[in-house]
């Protein structure tokens, strides 16, 4: 209790009043400037308290004149009640009203005792560390009961510092200490109050933390050198298989990187530039499709397996799969009996079966009769042998085949050699989509070595095979034209497809004439549906919309495909070597790169 | 379509289900929830209670300390100062634990209006802290409600003494004072003496509940 500020002599007062635990409590006094009055009894203690309205003061209950202190046990301490202290003197009350209190807002608890200390960790660089400090409370203070709650407050600092560091304030009997460092001494203690209280106890005793280095880096040392050893261990290994090209070992190591590897064509033509080359044999250029007697390019690679190729790139067998699987519905065929040739598979080029689910091995499920037949019937010098093409079911293989053959030895045909791709030639308002048939490579020569190959008959069934893939492609395309529902392509839609030519030169191809076609599910018509290939005197003119050539840039670097044949080219676009049409009908990136203006 | 619809009927029922089963088993969950339990709850909103009663305190006196030390608290006039509470450690063990938990709901009830008081008082008092004050006794309001709601059921647990309550009625009126120091002093006043029963209050509960831990010393 602060005194009060005048000037005049002290008078005799109370220093403090401290209960401890809440039970008891204490009143100091001083007698101030008036020495007289400092011997024992001449001051004499009063207090009151406030219980009842006709409570009277009371002296000190216990005196101990020594300290000056007056001290109220457990029969005269209460809590809650307000109590006002007194000194009287020989006929003088020293009265302050400053000295009445309540006994719970004058408790300091005693510090809490038994400190102790552990180590908890350290850090990994070895520099800090953290303690875990453990206490008891104050033994005076009823805990267990609850009749005191206790809130501890620690305070730390090093070693012959003058400054405390203080943690947060928490009612646990135990707290961890962060981030002390290594080989400094620090200085812990320990007070604590009432929680929601303002006045603190005193501070415990203090205990010292110690830390110094531990060396920790042997256990490290052994780990890194045995994996440095096994890491050298494991090249030397390596190398000595690789010297001493052991086969079987390095490719267990060292599997070889696969490349594509096709039989019967030699690498060197699927590098860069050999494009040409590579095309022609995969469409049957030569012998039609892939030899049979091919070279073996890779005698010395056992492990080599091929890709197969079956004069398409990619997945051969699935794409026929699907057509086949698409031409039967569309057509409403029922499921061919797959029992009939599997010319395919007697020619199958060897192949390790397990890639693929059919490889090269033709898928048996094709619908092959029925695709025979529509090559028959493609074949516009054979118009008997119609009424007998699509009656699926009846038709032996055998007939099958003799009309093919039949088919094939008729007069020299155009047979439409269809791209990898197949262009939308048009949108029709219902939404179908128009398919024109791909362009056609080289297709002079392919033309007369099919011819050739057609007159041999069955000599070689890939490129039936592969007739009969753009058969059925043709078919498909047709099929997309039907449901329009004009139910066939007029004359006047062929106009529309085709675009006006611009240039001749460079490729020919075929137009998809206008044809009768009847609802796929009416086989019993006669009418094929077919395409009737162009005379080849027409061939050499009128690009369909295969692949437009980009004739020009215009101001904005849009493609302008066909520009306006009677307008000159707009003033500002400058002259480029692309005026003429490229030969090919796909732009290769090399090319490209000359587009840009 | 129908099997979508189908799929989200069924989802929403699950949902429904789902929550219903959650339900229920939260009802039975807080049926079973242990009276320690529910002891230690309260205790932790009685703790929090008088911590803010002394925050308040402190609060007021450190604007003014001379009405502070001027004005003595004279807690014998404070309404509650007529129920009869245990005073010492020894009468506070020897209560029972119905009326231990008796008391600390009648000193509760006590305070609803009288808070009410000080909170619209609070608006405009004539103190710097005034809108911490205000924000304060608004917490305190809240707490006191769910402390009051928290005994409620805990007295249901524990039998029909605990269910009886003492009226203590507050008649200090709406209004604390006309000039601005007789607000202050009232406010404090009133202050002064819920500080001194959310104590009361808060002892109770301690005491109680480490009665009811036993077996669990730690909680204590």
């Amino acid at each position: 209790r602060s005194l009060s500020c005048s000037t005049s002599p002290l008078e005799p007062h109370f220093t403090e009043c401290i209960s401890r635990e809440q039970e008891t409590f204490r009143c100091w006094w001083s007698p101030g400037s008036y020495h007289n009055l400092s011997s024992p009894g001449a001051l004499r203690v009063f207090y009151l308290k406030k219980d009842s309205p006709t409570s009277e003061w009371k002296e000190c209950p216990e005196y101990i004149h020594s300290n000056r202190e007056c001290f109220f046990d457990v029969n005269h301490t209460s809590v809650w009640i307000p109590y006002c202290m007194q000194l009287r003197g020989e006929n003088v009350t020293y009265f302050n009203e400053d000295d009445c209190f309540t006994v719970e807002n004058i408790v300091r608890p005693d510090p809490p005792v038994s400190l102790s200390w552990t180590l908890l960790n350290i850090s990994p660089s070895g520099l800090s560390y953290d303690v875990m400090v453990n206490w008891e409370p104050p033994p005076s203070a009823d805990v267990d009961a609850g009749w005191m709650r206790i809130e501890y407050e620690i305070q730390y600092r090093e070693r012959n510092t003058t400054n405390w560091e203080a943690l947060e304030m928490q009612p646990h009997t135990q707290q961890t200490i962060y981030g002390l460092h290594i080989g400094k001494d620090y200085e812990v203690h320990i007070r604590c109050r009432m929680v929601a209280f303002t006045k603190f106890g005193e501070f415990s005793d203090s205990i010292f933390i110690e830390v110094t280095e531990i060396p920790t880096k042997e256990s490290t040392i052994p780990f890194t050198l045995v994996l440095v050893l096994g890491i050298v261990g494991i090249l030397i290994l390596i190398m000595l298989i690789v010297i001493t090209q052991q086969h079987r070992l390095m490719m267990v190591l060292l599997p070889p990187v696969p490349a594509p590897k096709i039989k019967g064509i030699d690498s060197e033509l699927l590098k860069k530039g050999k494009l040409d080359e590579l095309n022609f044999i995969l469409t049957g250029g030569g012998m039609g499709g892939l030899p049979t007697y091919a070279p073996d390019f890779y005698q010395d690679e056992p492990w080599v397996e091929f890709i197969e190729v079956d004069g398409e790139d990619g997945d051969s067998g699935e794409r026929e799969d699907n057509r086949a699987s698409d031409t039967q519905r569309l057509l409403g065929l029922p499921h061919p009996v797959s029992h009939h040739m599997n010319m395919g598979c007697s020619n199958a080029i060897s192949f390790p079966d397990d890639d693929s689910g059919r490889a090269s091995c033709y898928n048996p499920d094709l619908p092959e009769q029925d695709t025979l037949m529509l090559m028959a019937t493609l074949l516009p010098g054979q118009p008997e042998e119609e009424e007998a093409s699509f009656d699926v079911e009846e038709r032996a293989p055998a007939s099958s085949e003799r009309s093919l053959v039949q088919a094939q030895t008729g007069g020299p045909q155009t047979w439409v050699n269809t791209d990898f791709y197949a262009q939308v030639s048009n949108v029709m308002p219902s939404g179908g989509v128009v398919l024109s048939p791909g362009q056609q490579l080289r297709i002079q020569e392919s033309t007369s070595a099919t011819e050739e190959e057609t007159q041999k008959g069955k000599e070689d069934e890939d490129s039936k095979e592969t007739e009969e893939q753009k058969q059925k492609e043709l078919q498909f395309q047709l099929l997309v034209v039907d449901p329009e529902g004009s139910g066939y392509t007029t004359e006047s839609n062929v106009r529309q497809i085709s675009t006006p030519p611009s240039s001749g030169e460079g490729y020919q191809t075929i137009h998809p004439q206008p044809v009768e076609t009847k609802p796929a599910a009416t086989m019993e018509d006669n009418q094929s549906p077919y395409i009737l290939p162009d005379s080849p005197q027409s061939q050499f003119f009128s690009p369909v919309a295969d692949y437009t050539v980009v004739q020009e840039l215009d101001s904005h670097h849009s493609l302008l495909l066909n520009p306006p044949p009677n307008q000159s080219p707009p003033p500002c676009l400058p002259q480029h070597p692309l005026k003429a049409p490229m030969p090919v009908g796909y732009i290769t990136p090399d090319l490209l790169g000359n587009l840009s203006p | 379509s129908l099997v979508f619809i189908k799929t989200t009927q069924s989802k929403l029922f699950l949902n429904q289900l789902i929550s219903l089963l959650f339900m229920l088993y939260m009802v039975a969950a807080c049926k079973a929830v242990p009276i320690s339990d529910l002891l230690d709850r309260a205790s932790q909103r009685s703790d929090r209670l008088h911590s803010l009663s002394t925050m308040l305190t402190r609060e007021l006196d450190s604007h003014f300390p001379p009405i502070g030390r001027m004005i003595m608290p004279r807690p014998a006039m404070c309404h509650t100062s007529s129920l009869q509470t245990p005073n010492d450690k020894e009468q506070a063990l020897q209560v029972s634990e119905s009326d231990l938990l008796s008391l600390a709901r009648s000193l509760l009830r006590a305070w609803v209006d009288p808070l009410l008081v000080l909170s619209s008082s609070a608006n405009t008092l004539p103190h710097p802290a005034q809108n911490s004050i205000s924000n304060k006794i608004q917490e305190l309001q809240e707490h006191s409600k769910n402390l009051g709601d928290g005994l409620n059921i805990l007295s249901g647990k524990m039998g029909p003494a605990a269910q009886t309550m003492s009226l203590l009625p507050y008649r200090g009126g709406n209004d604390l004072g006309q000039d601005k120091i007789s607000k202050l002093i009232n406010f404090q006043f009133l202050l002064s003496c819920f500080r001194r029963d959310s104590h009361k209050i808060d002892s109770f509960l301690k005491v109680l509940r480490c009665r009811a831990a036993k077996m669990q010393p730690e909680m204590c």
